[in-house]
Order: C-alpha cells, then sequence, then structure tokens
C-alpha cells in the first residue's frame, strides 16, 4: 500500500534501485496471517510488523543509510528516503573523515526525527501488545520507555499500562539507528 | 507473538532496530487522530496497486545483483524484507 502511493512511488522508481528478499523460512521472521493478492489492504501505524516487513536503504557498497522496521506510511517513508540520500553524500563525500562521518549520520537521525510532524508521530504510536511486550521485556527494551517512573508504578499491565511512557516508533527507530552509523549489511 | 531469535545471517542492524516489538501488523483501529485512521483499500484497487509496484519497478531478488546495477546507475538500493513475495499471495 505504501509502496504504490505517491511520492514514494515515483521515488522507487526513478531514484532506486529495489530488491527484496523473501523471509518466510528466516528464524527470525514472524508469522502472519493469510492475505491474498485480491483482498483489501488495511493502513496500519509506522513500525507494525517489524518481523514480517525490514526496509533497508544502502548504498552500492552495502552501506546501510537506514532500517524501517515494519510498514510505514508513505508520506512517512517517502521523508525516511530523502534522510537516507542526505547521508549517502556524507558516506560519498572523501573529504569527509570516518569519525565525522559517523558524527553526521548520528546527528541528520536526531535532526530529522527533531523535525517529525505531529501526524507522523501520531502514526508512530506503539500498538498494544508491542507495548505489552516492551514492558515484559522492559529491562532488556529500556531505551523503548521515555517515563521509567510511570513504568514502575504499574501493578496490572493488562489493566492500567501507560502508554504515554513508551517512545512512539519513529523515536525508537532514529535513535537506535544513530548509534549505528554507517554499518555494512554484509 | 513473542520475538524469535534471528539467524546469524541476518543483518545484525535490521535486528538491532525491530526487534523491540512483539506483534504483527495490524490495522490501526480505535484512534482519535485522523493521521491514524484505516484506510481501507478494496480487494480490487488493492490488487491493480500491487500489480503496478510489481510491474513498474524491477524488483531484483538478489542483493548483489541490486548492488552491481546500482553502481551502474550511480543510485541507492531499497532492499525490503517480507514475508511472502513482492507479486504474491502473503
Amino acid at each position: 500500500m505504501s509502496l504504490s502511493q505517491e511520492p514514494t512511488f515515483t521515488t522507487l522508481r526513478n531514484r532506486f534501485v529495489c530488491g527484496y528478499k523473501n523471509i518466510m523460512q528466516e528464524g527470525y521472521a514472524g508469522d502472519s496471517g493469510v492475505h491474498p493478492i485480491d483482498g483489501t489492504a488495511v493502513n496500519t501505524t509506522n513500525g507494525a510488523g517489524p518481523h514480517n516487513l525490514q526496509t533497508f536503504v544502502m548504498t552500492a557498497d552495502g552501506t546501510v543509510l537506514h532500517c524501517l522496521p515494519g510498514f510505514w506510511n508513505s508520506a512517512d517513508l517517502a521523508c525516511e528516503l530523502a534522510l537516507a540520500e542526505k547521508l549517502s553524500y556524507i558516506w560519498e563525500d572523501k573529504a569527509i573523515t570516518a569519525a565525522h562521518k559517523s558524527e553526521l549520520f548520528k546527528r541528520l537521525h536526531l535532526e530529522h526525527l527533531a523535525t517529525h510532524s505531529q501526524e507522523t508521530i501520531a502514526r508512530s504510536h506503539l500498538q498494544g501488545f508491542d507495548a505489552q511486550h516492551i514492558y515484559k521485556n522492559r529491562k532488556d527494551l529500556a531505551d523503548c520507555i521515555s517515563d521509567q517512573a510511570a513504568i514502575k508504578e504499574v501493578e496490572d499491565p493488562h489493566k492500567d499500562l501507560p502508554y504515554g511512557a513508551f517512545k512512539t516508533t519513529d523515536k525508537i527507530m532514529h535513535e537506535r539507528m544513530a548509534g549505528k552509523a554507517f554499518a555494512c549489511a554484509d | 507473538m513473542l520475538p524469535r531469535k534471528t539467524s546469524a545471517a541476518a543483518f545484525a542492524l535490521a535486528l538491532s532496530a525491530w526487534q523491540c516489538f512483539g506483534s504483527a501488523a495490524v490495522p490501526a483501529f480505535g484512534a482519535d487522530s485522523p493521521a491514524l485512521l484505516p484506510a481501507v483499500l478494496p480487494g480490487s484497487t488493492a490488487q491493480t496497486q500491487s500489480k503496478m509496484v510489481c510491474s513498474k519497478i524491477n524488483w531484483l531478488t538478489s542483493l548483489n545483483a541490486a548492488k552491481e546495477q546500482a553502481k551502474k546507475e550511480h543510485k541507492l538500493i531499497v532492499w525490503i524484507h517480507m514475508l511472502g513475495n513482492i507479486d504474491g499471495f502473503t
């Protein structure tokens, strides 16, 4: 659904080499219901279905500029592709040192996050069971929580989980990417 | 569904980016914001759009081939890991 919408569709068609891998046999792949070709398509939240879909943007030498887990709204995806293009200019610039490139990579991801619109942020809220999963694994996934105090006060996570205490998926993604400067895909 | 451990062959970067979640994608019903209202495409429209994405974009299935083409055409690569095939039933 996102790939066929403009401006993403034309951007992909004209400015990117596109490819895919069916991960059905991979251990990290999730489960999914049946989706026939002529079935209805439904919009969902950014980052939903992260085990079923991962979108990488990389340079011709396999350097990863961006990784988007799960579904992304088409307009939001287009913005992320634009960020990846900016990052590629940094990567290709021979005048910039490796250390400075890493610093710029981090800065651009975080600056881009700061420009996300309220609509993008609203589309990036965690789904209920993802919040439950993070709560259950809160020690390992502490970077997904924005308000630890609120999480500590939870008595029954099935009734009073404070969804506002979790970061949105766009924030989690960019903060994690910021720490993965120009990683190699291989 | 709980997350599974990834195979060593998977991109470590991707692992760190996505493995905070436990779900498969589901419709975002029940939201207050218009940004979250579920947009439902009828099956016929979805099929038409899916065919367009498949036919108008040349989807490669080899990352090495994608790298070669990207080098030749001075482009970046969008490489998607997905459950199912780009042109088919998932």
